[in-house]
């Protein structure tokens, strides 16, 4: 029997489409900022996906890491699919942010998890699971993302910092995210055998 | 003339090894910690890279940010963990008073301004 997981969960927060978009695309975070990453090492990305594998620790029984294969694509401006194994079983999350004016938008995020056959068991404690997980990681990225808003407000600029006169740290413009992220040579997420030796 | 901008007794420098200010006058966000030697400093706390939270590292002797792990230089506020051309900005500062710039205890009612 086949069966599937489904479990919806909406947020709203102060910061701009673009600035919520980042911080999905900011893979440099994942391991500094989220208890739940061990590691992660971007195999691939391109433009407007990627291929990452990254060892997670799952939510209650965080003694244990496992490995964790995800593709993600930005389908369209407001719609991010990330395919995964998650917890070993096989799942789809769909993430849509819906502009609500410029300093705030909403955040759905679907996750879908395939349970085939006997896996079917694990179902109430998944449900629980996937909640626990999703509070966990938006508690840390919030005041990452109301942060990165409010230095974007003053012109901050990537890799640069705020500009050098105070009156030009006022009225900054949010642009739409640019992708892929740039990340400086040699950063941590492209250390992997397969990332270093492309051919 | 020099303005000055209060920052926080020296005494809270005592409690922690760093703390962290917004000043709205300069529109930026400033560390103020002691380094291992016990002398006061004073940096911009919004990392060059994305603008995340620096924070002093008193067991690594580095000033960290809190949201890439990258790595600068308690002296010069320059990054140690990638070549790039900016630093964190170094701002100038007073201890009132005797303006001595060495955290001990016999001083930490003294207070701290930014000079700008």
């Amino acid at each position: 029997m086949n069966h599937l997981l489904e479990v919806d969960i909406q947020n709203k927060i102060n910061c701009s489409k673009s600035v919520a978009l980042w911080n999905y695309w900011d893979h440099e975070h994942l391991d500094v900022v989220h208890s739940g990453y061990k590691t992660s090492d971007i195999l691939y990305d391109h433009n407007n996906f990627l291929f990452r594998i990254d060892r997670i620790r799952i939510p209650i029984f965080s003694f244990i890491a496992i490995k964790t294969p995800i593709f993600m694509v930005q389908h369209d401006e407001s719609t991010l699919f990330t395919y995964a194994i998650q917890f070993g079983f096989e799942s789809k999350t769909t993430i849509k942010i819906e502009e609500v004016d410029k300093n705030n938008c909403k955040i759905n995020s679907n996750y879908k998890f395939h349970l085939e056959g006997w896996r079917i068991i694990f179902k109430p404690l998944l449900k629980v699971l996937i909640r626990k997980w999703n509070e966990k990681v938006w508690l840390e990225d919030l005041p990452i993302k109301l942060r990165r808003q409010k230095v974007l407000e003053m012109n901050f600029k990537d890799f640069v910092g705020l500009p050098t006169e105070v009156s030009d740290r006022y009225n900054g413009v949010i642009k739409d995210l640019k992708l892929p992220i740039v990340r400086p040579k040699n950063s941590r997420r492209d250390q992997h055998i397969f990332k270093k030796n492309k051919f | 003339m020099n303005n000055k901008i209060y920052l926080c007794d020296l005494s809270e420098l005592n409690k922690d090894d760093y703390t962290n200010r917004w000043v709205e006058e300069l529109r930026d966000e400033v560390i103020l910690f002691r380094n291992h030697k016990n002398i006061i400093k004073v940096f911009s706390s919004i990392c060059s890279h994305f603008g995340g939270n620096i924070y002093y590292n008193k067991k690594l002797q580095k000033l960290k940010c809190k949201w890439h792990d990258w790595s600068f230089c308690p002296e010069s506020g320059k990054c140690l963990t990638f070549k790039i051309k900016t630093q964190l900005r170094k701002y100038d500062f007073i201890v009132e008073p005797n303006n001595l710039k060495t955290y001990n205890h016999i001083n930490e009612n003294n207070k701290i301004y930014l000079i700008f």
